[in-house]
C-alpha cells in the first residue's frame, strides 16, 4: 500500500499566502497598474507593502532612460517606498498605482437609484473601508510591489490570509491581467526582519524556513519572437515579455541583488537551445533583447518551451510573471498569464525588511 | 517511446456505487477539510481542464490552446471537447452567441453536454498548439504556407519568401514521423497518430480535458508532466483585435495508485497512514499518534478539487478609473471617438444646448449622462463540475448548487445560489437576477469599485459525485452609458478584455470521479 502526503506548494497564484508579490506594476504615462488585495479570513489582518521602483535614473534632468531621450548615464536604480495597509473580514481592496489611495471616509459610493436614473454614479474609486494611505508611485514607475502579512506591531507573522491580482491598463483601454505570486507561511516564524524562504536552519535563520521556498525553475509556453499569432492572422507578429524579480531582497540596506537567470529553450521539434541574462534587481524584457535565438527564425517554430532557472553560483531565486503582445495593422492586444514553476530551491532566500522603531 | 505500455496505471472504482466508495463517503464524514488543494495552474499536472473555449468564425472569434510537455519523455494525451453550446428547440434558430434570435421566434434554449474525444502525442519538451475552430494534425509537410511578410504569397519553406522572412502555415504538429522526427540519435519520438478534431460546431462554447494516458492502452499514467494555456483573440474586418489568456488547471496525480480502470478519483478522505491511529480519519498529521503520517486514503488517485473557489472582481457597471475620455493629439477623444479641441470636451457637459459627447439636446449638465465616453467594467464567470460522466454522459452526476458569498469594501456581506449543471457561464450580475442593474454584483447595488466573492459547490453528500467546482473568469471593459453587456461573443461596446485564474481555499474530504469511455 502506497500513502500520498499532502502536496506542499512553492509560490503560488491561485492560494494565499503571507507574502504577495506583484512582479510587474507600471506607471509610465501610456499605463498605469490596477492592484486588486483581499483579506480571505475572517479576521482582520495587516501587511506591509513595498513599491521597488528599478526605472534607471538619467544622470541629466532633461532626460527620461524609459523614453530613451536621455543625453546622460542611465543608472540603475532600486528606490523602495512602504507603506502599510489594513484589512478587515474578507474585506477586498484596490487602488491605482499612480494614483493611490487616500484615507478619505466620504468617498462617493457607488450608487445605482433605480428611481432617479439621473443620480446613478458608477465612478466611485476609492469607495468603501480605506485600507490605510496608499502613496501613487513616482513617475515614471517599473517596478514590483510586495506585501508582507504582519502583526498589528509589524512583526512578520505567517497567516496566509492574503491574495492579490494585478491589471494592467493601457491609455487605450487595452488591459493584461495577472494573479500575484504568493508566498505560504509556516510555523515558527520568529517575527524578526528577516524572512527565510526555504532552506535549512542555520545561523541567519535560526528556526529554519518561515516561509515556502522560491520555485526551481519557471516554465514558460510562449510563440517565438516575431511569430505570427493565429488568433489574427499569419501577417501578425507576437512579442513576448517576461519579467522577473529576485525572491532575495534587502530593503533595510537597499542593496541590490543580482541573479544570472540560464534559460533552455525547446521548439517544436523537440530541438534545445540556451541563453542567459543578468536580472540586477528587477528585469523587464522582450524575448528577442535576451537572444536572437528567441526570434522565430532561429528557433525554426512557432511555439517555444523556455526552461527559465537561476544559475547555480546566483544567491536568489526568481519568481515573474509574462505579457504577450499580439500586434498586426499596428494595433496590438495584450494578455498576461502566470508562470508555470517546478520544483523548489534548496537553498533559503531571504527577505530583510527595515527594522521597526 | 512508441508501442511500449506504461507503468504506473491509473483508474478508480470497477464499479461507480461501489461498496469502497460508500466506506470512503463515511469517512469523509467524520473527516475535516484539510488546508491543501491539489489543482494547479502553475504547476504541471496529469489532467488539464481548460474550461472555456469559444468560437464564432463569422465574428472572428476564436480560441488558441497552447500545451506542452515539461518531461524529457513523450506522452500521450486523451483529449475530450464537452459541446455546451445552446441548442434551439427550433431548428432554424440559435441560441448561441445571440439566444434572442431563438427566444424572439418563441423557441426555447436547450443547455447541451455533448462529448468528442480525440488523442495526441508529444514529444519531450515539445510545445504544441492549435486553433479551436480548425483543430490539427501532424501534417505540417503537406500544408500550404503564406509569408509573413506578404499575405497574398504562398510558401512551403521560409527562403520562398525572402532572407529575413519566414513562411507561416497552419498550426499543426510538426513531427509526423515520416520527414520529421524528434531527437534523431534517440528514440525517435513523433506526433503520428496526432489528430486533433475541429470544433464539433461554429458558434462553439465548452470546455476541453486532456488526461495523460499509456499510449497502447489509453490507460490513464501518472505523470505530472502537462502544462497549458488558452489564448481567446478576436480580429474584426474593422481591424479591432483582443486577446485575453488564462492558464490550464492541472490536476496532479499521485504516484504509484490506481487500478488502471477508466473511474478516476480525485481527492478524497484522509485517514492516518501508520501510528497507532492508522486507517482513521484525520486532517492533520498531528491528529495521527504514534509516528503516523496523515494522507489520502489509498484509493485516491489524483489530487482533489479545491473546496471554495474566490474571485476578487470588480462590481458590474463599476467605471474603469484609468481610462479617461482624453482628448488626444489627432483631435478625437480617446473613448468616444468624437472631436475635441481639450480634454474639456471629452466630458459629456451641456453647451449651447446640446451634450459635448453623447450629441443630445440639454438644458443643464444633468441632462448629459457623464457615463457616456467612459469604460466601464463587467465580469463573466465560467464555472465546470469536477465530476464528469464522460462515460455515458449522465448529466445528473455534474449538476451542482453553488453558493456566492459576496463581500464588498465596506464588508458587507450578500449572498446568492445558482445551480451549475455541466457548463456554466454567467455574467456576474446575472448570476441572482436578469436585471443586471439590480444584483449584488453590480457596483450600484453593493456600492464600492471591488469585491471578494466566495464559491462553494454544495455538498449533496452523494456516494458517486462530489460537487467542487473548478472556473475562471474574464473581465470585460464595455464604453457607453448602458449597463455594460459587451462580452467576447457581443463585442459591439466591447474595448478589451482579459482573463485570470481563481483562486482556491482548500480541499474535501470527499472524492470526486471523472468516468472516462
Amino acid at each position: 500500500m502506497v500513502w500520498s502526503s499532502p502536496c506542499v506548494a512553492d509560490t503560488t497564484t491561485e492560494r494565499s499566502g503571507s507574502i504577495l508579490i506583484f512582479p510587474k506594476v507600471i506607471f509610465d504615462g501610456s499605463r498605469d497598474t490596477f492592484i486588486q488585495i483581499s483579506n480571505t479570513s475572517n479576521s482582520m489582518v495587516y501587511a506591509h507593502c513595498f513599491y521597488v521602483n528599478a526605472v534607471p535614473l538619467c544622470t541629466r534632468s532633461d532626460g527620461d532612460c524609459l523614453a530613451g531621450t536621455c543625453l546622460g548615464e542611465c543608472v540603475p536604480q532600486w528606490q523602495e517606498v512602504d507603506f502599510d495597509i489594513w484589512l478587515t473580514k474578507q474585506q477586498p481592496t484596490s487602488w491605482a498605482a499612480g494614483l493611490g489611495r487616500v484615507t478619505f471616509p466620504f468617498d462617493n459610493n457607488c450608487l445605482s437609484d433605480l428611481r432617479h436614473p439621473e443620480l446613478d454614479n458608477a465612478d466611485c474609486y476609492g469607495s468603501g473601508i480605506d485600507p490605510g494611505r496608499v502613496p501613487p508611485v513616482s513617475f515614471p514607475f517599473a517596478g514590483e510591489l510586495k506585501c508582507i502579512e504582519v502583526e498589528a506591531g509589524g512583526a512578520p507573522i505567517s497567516g496566509n490570509h492574503l491574495k492579490g491580482e494585478a491589471t494592467i491598463v493601457t491609455i487605450d483601454g487595452d488591459n493584461s491581467k495577472y494573479n500575484a505570486v504568493a508566498v505560504t507561511g509556516f510555523d515558527p516564524n520568529d517575527g524578526d526582519n528577516t524572512l527565510c524562504l526555504g532552506g535549512a536552519r542555520s545561523e541567519r535563520c535560526q528556526s529554519g524556513a518561515e516561509y515556502n521556498a522560491c520555485p526551481g525553475t519557471l516554465i514558460v509556453d510562449h510563440f517565438a519572437a516575431g511569430a505570427d499569432s493565429p488568433l489574427l492572422g499569419p501577417t501578425s507578429e507576437v512579442r513576448t515579455e517576461l519579467t522577473l524579480t529576485p525572491c532575495t531582497e534587502n530593503f533595510e540596506t537597499q542593496e541590490s541583488t543580482r541573479v544570472v537567470v540560464q534559460f533552455r529553450i525547446a521548439n517544436e521539434f523537440e530541438q534545445f537551445f540556451s541563453a542567459s541574462t543578468t536580472v540586477d534587481c528587477w528585469g523587464n524584457f522582450s524575448l528577442e533583447d535576451v537572444n536572437a535565438v528567441f526570434g522565430v527564425i532561429p528557433l525554426g517554430t512557432r511555439l517555444a518551451q523556455t526552461r527559465v532557472y537561476p544559475s547555480t553560483a546566483s544567491q536568489s531565486g526568481i519568481v515573474g510573471v509574462m505579457e504577450e503582445y499580439h500586434t498586426i495593422a499596428g494595433v496590438t492586444a495584450r494578455a498576461a498569464l502566470n508562470l508555470h514553476e517546478e520544483g523548489e530551491r534548496t537553498s533559503a532566500d531571504y527577505i530583510v525588511i527595515p527594522q521597526r522603531p | 517511446m512508441r508501442g511500449s505500455a506504461e507503468t504506473g496505471g491509473m483508474g478508480g472504482m470497477s464499479r461507480r456505487a461501489s461498496a469502497a466508495v460508500v466506506g470512503m463517503a463515511a469517512i469523509a464524514l467524520l473527516a475535516a477539510p484539510n488546508a491543501d488543494a491539489g489543482v494547479s495552474s502553475d504547476r504541471a499536472g496529469a489532467i488539464l481542464i481548460f474550461p472555456k473555449l469559444v468560437v464564432d468564425s463569422e465574428r472572428g472569434l476564436d480560441t488558441f490552446v497552447r500545451l506542452s510537455n515539461t518531461s524529457d519523455r513523450e506522452i500521450s494525451l486523451l483529449c475530450f471537447y464537452v459541446n455546451a453550446t445552446p441548442k434551439c428547440s427550433l431548428p432554424s434558430r440559435s441560441c448561441f452567441p445571440d439566444p434572442d434570435d431563438c427566444e424572439t421566434a418563441d423557441g426555447t434554449c436547450i443547455p447541451q453536454w455533448q462529448e468528442s474525444d480525440f488523442r495526441i502525442r508529444v514529444t519531450a519538451r515539445q510545445p504544441v498548439g492549435w486553433l479551436v475552430s480548425q483543430g490539427a494534425r501532424a501534417n505540417c509537410s503537406f500544408l500550404p504556407g503564406i509569408c509573413a511578410n506578404d499575405e497574398s504569397q504562398s510558401c512551403a519553406v521560409d527562403r520562398d519568401c525572402g532572407l529575413g522572412n519566414h513562411c507561416v502555415v497552419p498550426p499543426c504538429f510538426p513531427l509526423d514521423g515520416t520527414f520529421r522526427v524528434g531527437r534523431p540519435f534517440g528514440a525517435e519520438e513523433s506526433n503520428i497518430d496526432s489528430a486533433v478534431i475541429p470544433a464539433p460546431e461554429d458558434p462553439f462554447l465548452g470546455e476541453l480535458k486532456c488526461i495523460a494516458v499509456d499510449e497502447g492502452s489509453l490507460v490513464p499514467v501518472a505523470r505530472n508532466d502537462l502544462v497549458g494555456e488558452v489564448l481567446i483573440g478576436r480580429r474584426t474586418p474593422e481591424g479591432i483585435v483582443d486577446v485575453a489568456a488564462y492558464n490550464a488547471l492541472g490536476i496532479p496525480a499521485i504516484e504509484g495508485r490506481g487500478n488502471r480502470d477508466s473511474t478516476l478519483v480525485l481527492g478524497g478522505p484522509r485517514v492516518c497512514s501508520g501510528g497507532t491511529r492508522n486507517g482513521q480519519p484525520c486532517a492533520a498529521d498531528s491528529e495521527c499518534t504514534g509516528g503516523g503520517k496523515c494522507a489520502f486514503d489509498p484509493r485516491v488517485e489524483y489530487e482533489g478539487c479545491p473546496n471554495i473557489l474566490i474571485l476578487d472582481h470588480f462590481f458590474d457597471g463599476a467605471v474603469d478609473p484609468l481610462i479617461p475620455n482624453l482628448c488626444q493629439v489627432d483631435g478625437t477623444c480617446r473613448i468616444s471617438d468624437t472631436t475635441c479641441q481639450s480634454n474639456r470636451d471629452c466630458e459629456n457637459r451641456c453647451e449651447g444646448e446640446t451634450c459635448t459627447v453623447s450629441g443630445g439636446n440639454c438644458d443643464t449638465n444633468a441632462d448629459c449622462s457623464e457615463l457616456v465616453g467612459q469604460v466601464r467594467l463587467a465580469t463573466d464567470l465560467t464555472l465546470v463540475p469536477c465530476t464528469q460522466d464522460l462515460r455515458t454522459q449522465n448529466p445528473s452526476l455534474s449538476e451542482t448548487t453553488a453558493q456566492f458569498l459576496v463581500f464588498n469594501e465596506f464588508e458587507q456581506r450578500f449572498s446568492t445560489s445558482r445551480s451549475v449543471n455541466c457548463f456554466k457561464e454567467s455574467r456576474l450580475s446575472n448570476l441572482d437576477t436578469p436585471q443586471n442593474e439590480r444584483s449584488i454584483f453590480s457596483a450600484g447595488v453593493a456600492g464600492t469599485l471591488t469585491g471578494q466573492t466566495r464559491i462553494r459547490g454544495v455538498d449533496e453528500g452523494a456516494v458517486d459525485h462530489g460537487n467542487t467546482l473548478i472556473g475562471v473568469v474574464e473581465e470585460f471593459r464595455c464604453v457607453g452609458p448602458g449597463f455594460p453587456l459587451c462580452s467576447f461573443v457581443s463585442p459591439a461596446d466591447l474595448v478589451s478584455s482579459s482573463a485570470t485564474n481563481l483562486h482556491f481555499q482548500g480541499t474535501r474530504p470527499v472524492s470526486d470521479f471523472l468516468y472516462l469511455p
